[in-house]
């Protein structure tokens, strides 16, 4: 017995020896997949298009000038730094910030290295797909290269041009990767370039996805196209910066002449357009003011609309936003606690159609003796206003899932007879005095007892509140965007999924307007440009609830630029509007932005009224737009590493 | 030293041989079993039995020999009229016999060449914690360790051999691998972490730590040293059982209070009076009167969530026995410990179970089985710790817990829409479970080869394997808004849909080696000689599911298909497969205990390596020269107080290849690296998410592992016969070819993610020592030991782009720099007076108010800018340590680069006491968020801040020249520090009482009857007493999570070993 034991130990001794120093070391990584897998097959090619699409970059949801591109925490959102809002996190001008999470310039060379490698590796996989399935995908290549170009040269003026793949040998050296910036000029010309290669190589359509609109289609590549060439126009037109390298390169700035050319691509791919995308009208009545209301909500909405040219989709768990919890109105707060972070100032606002002015183009507030108006019901002041306006901000008292939306600064419960005066003398910037004022520091508030005995909250469910800024602090709170059917218990970061809408129609409509007046004022084009001008800014009005435009009047331009910012307010445009008009530090300088406090005066009726206090920001930020940014700084590692970039001015 | 005690018992028998009787007893009075009795100048002896008895016949005036291993020897000279005696031996201090367990081997004490060092089983339990590794603290020079969190089931520390990183854990010759706990078990998950931290005490026979090239022979996974673990085996005899117990109160060490309402409301009304464009009250008179005649009441959030102490207890019994062929060890420990929360709803309950038997098959093969289990279970809220901890100090003192107060309504917090002591609770918002498994299991077998005496071959085959198995069920539920002016209730619904999460994590290793074993003396040389192979296999694995819930049911069958997700964690950590062969060789030579030289040497190849990249070769060499046994020392009568004096060196060439990663070849990851909250991974198209591939760019195929170049040059030192011990180290590791890409050198319009290069070096460099003493006063036996370490890493080598000037340059560069070094504006005082202010030699923007920070003009132009920023402190990167980020480890952790500890320990006839001094020096430490800021983000404030600057009328305008000022340690509220400046930091070291233990053994003679061999009572208590200039919180309380992380805490136990 014992031998047969000591015999099996021995066995066992021997397996553990054949075992060791024998072991197979050609172990493959379990997370890492090759060339062939992706290219091979195309379940694998929709992968990598997956990853051109989710590194386009885009400002969208997930877009602030605080924090970048990509990423989830908007707390200082764009509205903010245009003076389309105020924010509680933003308090002035600023440049965008482009390097804290998703960096924004080696973030766009990655994605043209993607693009790149995808165009030169696919021939040598061609033989799988049918020949028009591979060029929509090439041109689906150059669409991303060509727009990661364009968000590269609208910040920097002209970037180094990588349009074949670039190598590195670890540990050799990187003379042959120091790149200098083409020109401006030359890098508008890519972007041309890339775009118009797209147009020739994609599709009318996804026959399989139909016109969803995630992925581009020639159309998609054109409005783009419309677009960028509007940037490069009116950048080459009103630019007044200028940078050359030691070559005699200009990195920074075109000659002014090179406008029209640019311009007139711009018109040439607006056309393009037309007859394949139209306007949303689905609920729109010509009569029906609500209808028209409604319509303008829904468009943001309907996956169908014929308007949506290009949107970026989102999906539970894996891709998501969250623009309601930021900005649903502060009585709707969901329970991350954020609320309220976009509030559209008064300027803003005022450049609405059908609301009580006076003369110099400001809202009424006060009766003809200085007094403030009064008003049963705060929605009164805007009933007269383009319905546009109301699908685009939430007013004092307008209704908002099922509520109204409760914003009121505070009780008045001074003397009413004889009206009442002025809290403050016009233009203070002083805080408002404590007598007869009820308010509340907080959103939990000690109800005041009206004189007719019933409880009211000092302030509005929405603010606005005196030691806490998550609330309306404007007077108003943003509507466009927001899910009206989003339950409550949802409304959180990380979990809304409305879809971003990036190009709609209207904007192709609104590049088509500026090119052709911008055309016309070089003295380009004929009458018909004005008159085509104004037809599209007019399908635009009437769908807005507008009044249509007749009268060209001296500058046209101003008409068509202000229609934009209304129409496309709140969808990270303005910002660059601002930027390549060169109007940025014109319109903050030492600004305070406006704002509208409705007050609920205790004692005037026989329940109480509205009055309306228009002042500037109680917090008085001062909004100064340094002119430098409209180049933004290169990253200080761009030149470091790379000495023969040079850095724009000023910096 | 000995301490013998002789009673005088009997007359005297006969005149030539006399019988001798006596009972030999340890320190501690028990009876020793086995000691050896011999008549000296002969062969005759005996030895006692288990009562320590021993009889023997001896000539009148002959000298009996005694002797015992650990104890040393003692000579009793018999004769007179005693015959019986009674022998106390007490353990020797020399420990030069002492054997240490090395790589791969044992060696004895005297002739150890490199710099290793031991600690007992015995020495780990005087201090008490859930942690082995928290019970090390101070007792092995250079072994650095630092606490991250007493959190229940998070035994997240910082590990470090010399400053050196992350070391290899070796249990009973076989490598563990860190197991990559990521969890992602919602913000419950913890850190990477290792066995070590889960072994029970009780199971150690012995920790060795190899700091210098002695670790060389595990080759690639060397460089940071090795802590090799010896668990207990069995001793022949009858069955003997040791049962040890404690139980005790946790009270957290450093956990802020926030302020009351009237505070709050003080601090509010400072931070809207501080406004350059014109202040004003917030809070009214009539506000702070409210609380001040009872109206209203302020809310304590802090007693509401924490309570003031959580039980924890430990048990553990072990029995051993067997016979002379065949000894088991059989263990079974048990560890119990609560949470800080009033729910109870955080707890940790670990189950430890160990056998180990070992059989003398026959004369030549020995066979060892060593089984191990632990089984641990971490219970949580779904709500994290660090969260609550976070809303507990945010939630306004002004706002009630529940609704109008109405218990059946919690509170909508005003802040971030929370509410502490509903977070706390799974009953409301669910809970998280956390399930460990890890097994270990070895069998060896031993074959004494015939023919050649000394040979052996060892044949060892180890499985090990850990599973998680972690589980959320996240909970919807609602909090409350009452509206006063309505008399309604409105609910906010939090974390609607409920969800389950299920996540499984397998981390199987499997070991196996076979070796052959050399050792002879050959007249005055001793040669011993090594072989070893050894194959390693390691993998790691895991899933999860993911559902959202169509009824309340806490288990995925009751999730809703539509909303469901599986996914797998593509990880470093997390997904892998390794497989490495090794061959190690080790020669030893010792000629007359005088002189020692060792070589060894292990080859590595790994599957982690790229495959042109050939063997890894790692050599080592040492020697030890005892030069008081040279004759000329030993001639020197001036010297003989001097037992021992050994000088040793050694170097050696480790391997690092933990960062190593598949960087040879090149392709995607799939899908892509991204969260929610960046880049996503993939993209949505016509409704249906794809995910996207990434690529990995550029392979670099000559990426290797890193190298350390490790000297070691130390002294052993022993006097008076073991009354004074010292040991002495300097060391210096170079390490080259480090790992990190070349993204500060390659332009960034590559467009691809860099490959890591081996191109950064640094050095390490410090040195250890300890010190023993051992003696008595009287009946008070006592023994000193003192530890001290330090250690300090400079890069020699970090390559990146010029910066475009010299002062970038300067600034931005690391070669030649200490690593943690801080740039940051100097601080220079505070503004005492308005006068202060006016004259201020620098610009003064106009909203400085008295109180306010002044830095300094390190450069003297006269503005404070970026340029008089330099370097300020060291500190640790704020937000590094074992966490894991990107499932990588973030490099260079919070290290001190001086840790020392003093064990004092003694005993008075049946009390024992040991006391553990331990601290450390140089660290820096800064906080963010609202340890650093108060009213942090519209929240409430944590009370020490209401120790600041603050005018004495608080609605005295701030800016008014004659406002008179109250002084105080922070700035007046609105004022903030510079994050980057010396204002946020604080100096981190501390010294304090980690340990103390009291202990009462009942004498033998009271239990005896019962059958008891001994039975003692103890009190023991951790982090008792701490000296530190850090004020508000624990100094070795982590910065992470924005310093929200679980307190460490103070434990006081009770405790009884009882021994049958």
């Amino acid at each position: 017995m014992k031998k047969y034991t000591l015999i099996i130990l021995l066995f066992a001794l021997a397996a553990i020896a054949t075992n060791t120093g024998c072991r197979k070391l050609d172990v493959p990584p379990k997370s890492i997949i090759q060339d062939q897998d992706v290219f091979g097959s195309s379940q694998g090619i929709v992968a990598y298009m997956a990853r051109l699409y989710s590194e386009l970059p885009i400002e969208d949801f997930r877009y602030s000038p605080q924090r970048g591109l990509n990423m989830f925490w908007i707390i200082s959102p764009t509205p903010a730094t245009t003076g389309e809002a105020l924010s509680r996190d933003q308090t002035g001008s600023m440049q965008e910030n482009t390097g804290p999470d998703w960096n924004i310039w080696s973030g766009c060379y990655t994605a043209i290295r993607d693009c790149d490698y995808f165009i030169q590796t696919i021939p040598t996989y061609a033989a799988n797909y049918n020949a028009d399935t591979v060029k929509r995908w090439i041109g689906e290549a150059y669409f991303v290269r060509g727009m990661t170009y364009f968000a590269l040269v609208k910040r920097y003026g002209g970037v180094p041009l990588i349009n074949k793949v670039l190598n590195y040998q670890p540990g050799s050296p990187v003379d042959s990767l120091q790149v200098p910036r083409s020109s401006e000029k030359a890098t508008w010309d890519q972007v041309d370039a890339d775009l118009t290669s797209a147009i020739a190589n994609l599709p009318e359509a996804w026959t399989s996805d139909g016109k969803n609109g995630s992925r581009a289609n020639k159309y998609v590549a054109a409005a783009f196209e419309s677009r960028a060439m509007l940037y490069a126009g009116t950048t080459a037109k009103y630019n007044t910066t200028t940078l050359f390298d030691a070559n005699h390169n200009q990195v920074c700035g075109m000659a002014a002449g090179e406008a029209a050319g640019y311009l007139q691509k711009s018109l040439n791919a607006a056309k393009m357009l037309e007859g394949h995308y139209s306007l949303y009208l689905s609920g729109w009545s010509a009569t029906d003011k609500n209808a028209q209301y409604q319509n303008f909500v829904n468009l943001f909405f309907d996956a169908g609309s014929p308007e949506n040219v290009f949107i970026r989709e989102y999906q539970y768990p894996n891709s998501v936003h969250g623009y309601d919890a930021y900005n649903v109105p502060r009585q709707l707060i969901g329970s991350n606690g954020y609320s309220a972070e976009v509030n559209p100032t008064l300027d803003f606002v005022e450049q609405f159609d059908g609301l009580p002015k006076n003369a110099d183009g400001t809202l009424t507030t006060l009766d003809a003796s200085g007094h403030y108006l009064l008003f049963d019901n705060p929605m009164d002041l805007f009933s007269g206003a383009e319905p546009r306006l109301r699908g685009t901000v939430i007013l004092p008292g307008d209704e908002f899932k099922g509520q109204s939306i409760d914003i009121r600064r505070g009780i008045y419960t001074g003397p009413v007879a004889g009206g009442i005066s002025p809290l403050l003398p016009a233009g203070s910037r002083a805080q408002y005095p404590a007598t007869n004022l009820v308010t509340s520091s907080t959103a939990s508030q000690t109800a005041y007892k009206l004189p007719n005995g019933n409880l009211m909250n000092p302030a509005g469910l929405s603010g606005i509140f005196t030691g806490d800024q998550t609330c309306a602090i404007s007077g108003f709170s943003v509507r466009k965007w927001l899910n009206p059917n989003l339950a409550t218990a949802q409304v959180l970061e990380n979990n809304e999924t409305q879809s971003w809408i990036e190009m709609r129609y209207a904007e192709v409509l609104l590049n088509r307007a500026e090119a052709e007046a911008e055309l016309l004022s070089l003295g380009q084009g004929g009458a018909d440009l004005q008159t085509d001008a104004m037809a599209s800014i007019n399908q635009i009005r009437s769908r807005a609830g507008a009044t249509t435009w007749t009268n060209p009047g001296t500058t046209p331009i101003d008409t068509i630029r202000k229609e934009r910012r209304k129409e496309l307010a709140f969808e990270n445009k303005t910002y660059w509007d601002l930027r390549r008009w060169r109007i940025f530090s014109k319109e903050q300088n030492g600004r305070i932005y406006r704002i509208l406090m409705p007050f609920f005066a205790a004692n005037s009726g026989a329940n109480g009224q509205y009055f309306f206090d228009a002042r500037t920001d109680e917090r008085n930020d001062v909004y100064t737009y340094d002119p430098r940014w409209y180049y933004e700084q290169l990253p200080g590692n761009a030149i470091s590493k790379s000495p023969n970039v040079i850095q724009n001015p000023g910096y | 030293m000995l301490v013998a005690s002789i009673f005088f018992s009997a007359a005297a028998l006969a005149q030539d041989q006399i019988p001798v009787n006596g009972t030999v007893l340890d320190e501690k009075a028990e009876p020793l079993q086995g000691v050896s009795i011999t008549i000296k100048g002969t062969s005759l002896g005996t030895t006692t039995d288990s009562l320590g008895k021993f009889s023997i016949r001896a000539a009148r005036g002959a000298t009996l020999v005694l002797s015992y291993v650990k104890y040393g020897t003692k000579e009793i000279k018999v004769g007179g009229s005693q015959t019986v005696y009674a022998i106390s031996l007490s353990p020797v201090s020399s420990s030069l016999n002492d054997v240490v367990v090395v790589g791969y081997g044992t060696q004895k004490k005297l002739s150890l060449t490199g710099a290793v060092s031991s600690v007992s089983g015995a020495q780990i339990v005087t201090t008490k914690n859930e942690n082995v590794e928290n019970m090390l603290t101070g007792k092995v020079p250079g072994l650095h360790i630092i606490q991250n969190t007493a959190e229940p089931g998070d035994f997240t520390n910082t590990l470090s051999i010399r400053g050196m990183g992350n070391p290899l854990i070796v249990v009973d010759g076989v490598q563990q691998p860190d197991f990559g706990v990521t969890g992602g078990n919602g913000d419950n998950n913890v850190g990477t972490s290792n066995i070590l931290s889960r072994l029970d005490p009780n199971d150690i026979e012995s920790i060795s730590v190899l700091k210098d090239a002695s670790a060389a022979v595990y080759g690639v996974k060397s460089a940071n040293g090795v802590i090799l673990i010896t668990t207990k085996k069995g001793r022949s005899g009858t069955l003997s059982l040791a049962y040890t117990g404690t139980y005790g109160w946790q009270v957290p060490s450093g956990l802020p209070k926030p302020v009351d309402a009237t505070q709050y409301m003080t601090l509010v009304n400072e931070q809207s009076m501080h406004n350059s464009n014109g202040g004003r009250i917030t809070y009214t008179p009539q506000d702070f009167a409210d609380y001040a005649n009872g109206t209203k009441k302020s809310t304590d959030w802090y007693n509401a969530v924490f309570r003031k102490s959580a039980p924890q207890t430990q048990h553990n019994i072990t029995a051993t026995g067997g016979s002379d062929n065949t000894t088991y060890l059989l263990s079974l420990g048990y560890t119990d410990q609560d949470g800080l929360l009033q729910s109870g709803d955080l707890n940790y309950k670990r189950y430890n179970v160990r056998s180990n038997v070992t059989s003398h098959v026959s004369k030549r093969i020995t066979v060892n089985l060593n089984l191990a289990a632990i089984l641990d279970q971490k219970n949580a809220p779904a709500e994290s710790f660090w969260w609550t901890t976070r809303e507990t100090w945010r939630e306004l003192p002004t706002q009630t817990i529940y609704a109008n107060n109405n218990p059946q309504y919690p509170t909508n917090g005003l802040v971030d829409g929370g509410n502490p002591v509903v977070f706390m609770d799974k009953n409301l918002v669910g809970y998280s479970t956390q399930n460990n498994s890890f097994f270990n299991g070895a069998i060896s077998i031993d074959y004494k080869l015939p023919f050649i005496d000394g040979l052996t071959l060892r044949g060892l085959y180890s499985y090990n394997t850990q599973l998680q198995d972690n589980k959320q069920f996240q909970k919807g539920f609602n909090l409350y808004t009452y509206d006063q002016a309505s008399n309604t209730y409105s609910a906010t619904g939090n974390n609607f849909p409920s969800y389950v999460q299920r996540q499984y994590y397998k981390y199987p290793k499997n070991t196996d080696q076979l070796s052959l074993n050399y050792a002879h003396t050959f007249g005055d040389h001793t040669i011993g000689a090594l072989a070893l192979m050894e194959g390693n296999q390691q993998s790691a694995d895991n899933f999860a599911a993911y559902r959202q819930l169509s009824i309340p049911v806490d288990q995925l069958i009751a999730g809703n298909s539509n909303l469901q997700d599986a996914s797998q964690d593509n990880g470093r950590t997390a997904l892998y497969e390794y497989v490495t062969n090794s061959f190690v060789g080790r020669l030893t030579y010792d000629f007359r205990s005088k002189y020692f030289a060792e070589f060894s040497f292990r080859d590595d190849k790994s599957s982690r390596f790229a495959p042109d990249q050939g063997w890894g070769f790692f050599p080592s060499v040492s020697a030890g020269w005892r030069i008081s046994e040279e004759n000329f020392w030993q001639k020197n009568a001036a010297l003989s107080f001097i037992d021992n004096l050994k000088l040793r060196a050694s170097y050696g060439v480790l391997g690092d290849d933990g960062q190593l990663y598949y960087q040879f070849i090149s392709g995607y990851n799939y899908p892509a690296n991204g969260d929610n909250n960046r880049l996503p991974r993939g993209s949505v198209f016509n409704g249906s998410f794809y995910n996207s591939v990434q690529s990995t760019g550029i392979p670099n195929p000559q990426v290797s592992w890193a190298t350390s170049h490790t000297y070691d040059g130390g002294l052993d030192f022993e006097a008076w016969k073991g009354l004074l011990g010292f040991s002495f180290d300097y060391f210096l590791r170079d390490r080259k070819g480090l790992l990190a890409d070349a993204a500060l050198q390659v332009p960034d319009v590559l467009g691809a993610p860099l490959p890591q290069e081996n191109i950064r070096g640094d050095r390490t460099q410090g040195f250890d020592f300890e010190v023993n003493h051992r003696s008595h006063i009287g009946k008070f036996n006592y023994t000193i030991r003192a530890t001290f370490a330090y250690t300090n890493t400079r890069w020699t080598n970090y390559p990146m782009a010029k910066q475009g000037n010299s002062w970038l340059d300067w600034r931005n560069e690391e070669a030649g720099r200490n690593t943690g070094v801080h740039f940051g504006q100097g601080a220079a005082g505070q503004y005492t007076s308005y006068n202060q202010i006016v004259n201020s030699p620098v610009y003064v923007g106009r909203g400085v108010v008295v109180g306010d920070y002044i830095y300094q003009d390190w450069n003297g132009d006269g503005v404070i800018d970026d340029n008089d920023v330099h370097p300020i402190v060291y500190a640790g990167d704020p937000n590094s340590g074992p966490f894991v980020n990107n499932n990588t480890v973030v490099a260079n952790p919070l290290m001190p680069k001086i840790s020392y500890g003093l064990n004092l320990g003694g005993s008075y006839k049946d009390f024992d006491v040991n006391l553990l001094f331990q601290g450390t020096a140089i660290l820096n430490i800064s906080y963010i968020e609202q340890l650093n800021i108060p009213l942090w983000g519209g929240g409430s404030a944590l009370t020490q801040f209401l120790n600041n600057y603050h005018p004495a009328d608080p609605t005295a305008d701030p800016y008014n020249p004659k406002t008179q000022w109250v002084p105080g340690t922070f700035a007046y509220t609105g004022t903030t520090t510079d994050v980057n400046s010396a204002w946020s930091y604080t100096n981190a070291s501390y010294l304090r009482l980690k340990a103390a233990e009291i202990g009462y053994s009942i004498p033998a003679r009271i239990i005896a009857r019962a059958g008891i061999k001994g039975v003692r009572v103890f009190a023991n208590g951790y982090n008792l007493l701490t000296f530190t200039k850090v004020k508000y919180v624990d100094p070795e309380h982590p910065t992470g999570m924005y310093g929200y992380l679980y307190p460490l805490d103070k434990i006081f136990n009770i405790g009884l070993n009882v021994k049958f």
